[in-house]
């Protein structure tokens, strides 16, 4: 079902590509490539939880990062999975969760 | 960047709807902040995080400047600023974040071109007001709250008279205000880059702030508001000096 799941998320036009990792950082699914990128999610979704430690704001839900150079880059923290989102530059934050919600409940990650 | 500076900056920040507080952080310190003190000392921590989130971006050629981190009722939204300091905001839903990404980048324009001046409000410093009277501001930022950025080094005790160069800077701030109030933070952008070519072209001299018009004019890309900033700006510097200095 998940497998399902993140089909229908890659057809969503603005999505480059996508890695869901389990609390451990290891790869539950990836369709991103670049090794570099898929590190630096993984590196991501470890780092929330030391985030959270240190700054002890609350639980982190998800973390965006944009350039004009670059895809931009989304990792939305779940219990059991993250998922890690590569979308097209110049796509809106709002227009990605707008899009996305759906999805990430039925990967039980939880709207972002 | 002295410590007005950086209040001003945040000072601006934090009067835009659905930002409550904001802090730079540069060098693993807190330059300035309007968090609560019960927060304070987080701060830095906060800062060490996000800057090596950036850093790690940039290490594998990344070039992202921009981070949300989307908390359970807030989001901490970051920005780093020419590779330089970071500008920590804490945000609620429903910001307008168009309206904090041109006012960021128009601070970084200005640090990139003037190696952080500070910008000044300064009340007592004639500036022309005379397109405060035709011109609605949008609705969702303050006039008083645009920082007039300064070009040149500025003395509120400016001598009777003036020197050709603050002729021309008398000029240049009321083209830049009529920037401000028109286009909002974005005037500032438009404003420094046909400023720049302006220097870079022809002599610093009130004979030739015509040019300068024209180049700010084609920065401008409605017709409409191409037209009647030319209209407006050239009547203003064919204005006595001393009728503008009055103001």
């Amino acid at each position: 079902m998940e497998e399902d799941v993140i089909d229908q998320i890659m057809q969503i036009k603005q999505i480059k590509g996508l890695i869901q990792t389990n609390t451990e950082g290891e790869d539950v699914a990836s369709t991103i490539e670049d090794e570099q990128l898929a590190h630096f999610i993984r590196f991501l979704v470890g780092y929330a939880p030391l985030f959270e430690k240190t700054v002890e704001l609350g639980p982190i839900k998800s973390i965006i990062l944009t350039s004009n150079k670059n895809n931009n880059l989304g990792v939305f923290i779940g219990k059991e999975h993250s998922l890690g989102v590569l979308f097209a530059r110049g796509c809106s934050i709002k227009k990605l969760f707008s899009q996305i919600k759906a999805y990430l409940n039925k990967l039980s990650i939880g709207d972002a | 960047m002295s410590k007005l500076d950086r209040e001003k900056i945040l000072d601006e920040l934090v009067s835009f709807e659905g930002i409550s507080h904001s802090c730079i952080y540069q060098n693993e310190q807190i330059l300035a902040s309007t968090f609560p003190s019960i927060i304070q000392d987080k701060l830095s921590g906060m800062g060490r995080f996000i800057d090596k989130i950036f850093s790690s971006a940039h290490a594998i050629d990344q070039a992202h400047d921009e981070i949300h981190i989307q908390l359970e009722e807030n989001t901490l939204i970051t920005y780093r600023v020419n590779e330089d300091f970071l500008i920590m905001l804490m945000a609620t839903k429903g910001i307008n974040l168009s309206l904090v990404y041109m006012t960021v980048k128009a601070i970084e324009k200005s640090v990139k071109l003037h190696g952080l001046p500070p910008p000044k409000n300064i009340a007592s410093k004639p500036v022309p007001s005379e397109v405060s009277k035709e011109k609605k501001v949008p609705n969702d930022y303050r006039k008083e709250d645009i920082p007039v950025w300064s070009l040149k080094g500025e003395s509120e005790d400016a001598p009777r008279e003036l020197t050709s160069e603050q002729k021309v800077e008398l000029y240049t701030n009321g083209l830049k205000k009529m920037l401000l109030e028109s286009f909002g933070p974005v005037g500032d952008i438009i404003f420094e880059e046909a400023l720049q070519r302006w220097q870079a072209s022809y002599p610093p001299e009130v004979e030739s702030m015509a040019k300068l018009v024209d180049l700010i004019a084609q920065e401008i890309d409605s017709k409409n508001e191409k037209r009647s900033f030319f209209n407006k700006a050239s009547r203003y510097i064919r204005r006595p000096l001393s009728e503008i200095g009055n103001e």
